[in-house]
């Protein structure tokens, strides 16, 4: 079990994996990632630059799900 | 072919090398280029549980040579004539078509994988409620464009705490964000605490008290001298994710 080590005495943290302050959403969105189920036929590469364009923030995948018929890319820039 | 996939949005890309390490799941079909016994299969499949040798493909985005994979656990699940599907978990970096090709190599007539899906990413499973697809994400983002509801949005979209909560924790004073996000290491005097998991000259995530990651650091000491230090360094700065905080930015 995880559990906090104090450098100094008299502080009380919580541990929680998401941000205790929920921020706006456009920098929500900035700071946010997505589980994608990706359909069959287009590549990695290709959803990543189709919500890239629909979202219209700069988007990234990861990792290739299988290379076939696609010069794999890891990251798109706008 | 299909499966799960994680789609990094604005910041969040600067993480894109940490977690291509992540492990995956697979489920995967494969048709032998003859008919074999199902005993012979299973004892050939057996063979490939541990480190493998494995060349990338020619078209790979990765140099053509030979490396070591480990593959976790392989399991056959099915077998209908020359078709079979199988499980396999496997180390970051496995090329799965070549796995298919490989073991019909070796036994000895060929095979080829006709069908693949990713079920798992690290801590992330196909089985999470938080999963979209494509028609989901645009709907959701549609929604909040259109009429102004994040509601559906949030639900799909998570925050990087969640994505880099595998790393160990450096919790900071907020006197300490500024420096940190504009070059600075972090020093003792900043840091508040560090979860038990925090080893020497590993990565870490650099967080504020309320949680959220302004940087990705590497540790330069261990938990114990931590808790004796008053002073000197404690973590170099790698990334800076986040200059815009929600809070603790009135500094």
């Amino acid at each position: 079990m995880r559990s906090l080590i104090y450098r100094e005495k008299g502080y009380k943290l919580r541990l929680l994996n998401k941000p205790l302050v929920k921020r706006e959403i456009l920098e929500h969105l900035n700071l946010s990632f997505c589980l994608l189920d990706k359909p069959r036929g287009p590549t990695s590469h290709e959803v990543a630059a189709w919500i890239k364009k629909i979202f219209e923030i700069p988007t990234a995948h990861s990792g290739t799900l299988d290379n076939t018929g696609e010069i794999p890319l890891c990251q798109v820039y706008l | 072919m299909s499966g799960l996939l994680i789609i990094l949005f604005g910041k969040t890309r600067k993480v894109s090398d940490l977690i291509s390490k992540f492990d995956k799941e697979y489920i995967c079909e494969m048709q032998l280029h003859d008919f074999v016994s199902e005993s012979k299969i299973i004892e050939v499949f057996n063979k490939f549980i541990g480190d493998i040798y494995q060349k990338p493909p020619l078209r790979a985005a990765v140099k053509k040579s030979p490396r070591i994979r480990r593959i976790y656990s392989i399991e056959v699940l099915d077998i209908v004539k020359r078709n079979i599907l199988f499980k396999a978990k496997v180390q970051a970096g496995t090329y799965i078509r070549k796995l298919c090709f490989d073991i019909g190599e070796i036994l000895g007539c060929g095979a080829h994988m006709t069908e693949l899906r990713r079920t798992k990413i690290g801590p992330f499973s196909e089985d999470d409620e938080r999963v979209a697809t494509l028609h989901e994400l645009v709907g959701a983002y549609k929604e909040w464009k259109n009429n102004k509801n994040e509601k559906y949005l949030r639900a799909f979209t998570l925050p990087i705490e969640e994505l880099l909560d595998f790393l160990p924790k450096i919790y900071i004073k907020d006197t300490a964000i500024f420096s940190i996000t504009h070059g600075s290491y972090v020093a003792a005097p900043g840091v508040i605490a560090a979860t038990n998991d925090l080893k020497m000259n590993s990565y870490v995530t650099i967080n504020t008290e309320r949680n959220e990651i302004i940087a990705i650091g590497i540790s330069t000491v261990d938990l114990s001298k931590l808790q004796k230090m008053d002073k000197g360094m404690v973590a170099k700065i790698d990334k800076v994710i986040s200059f815009t905080q929600t809070a603790g930015s009135g500094i």
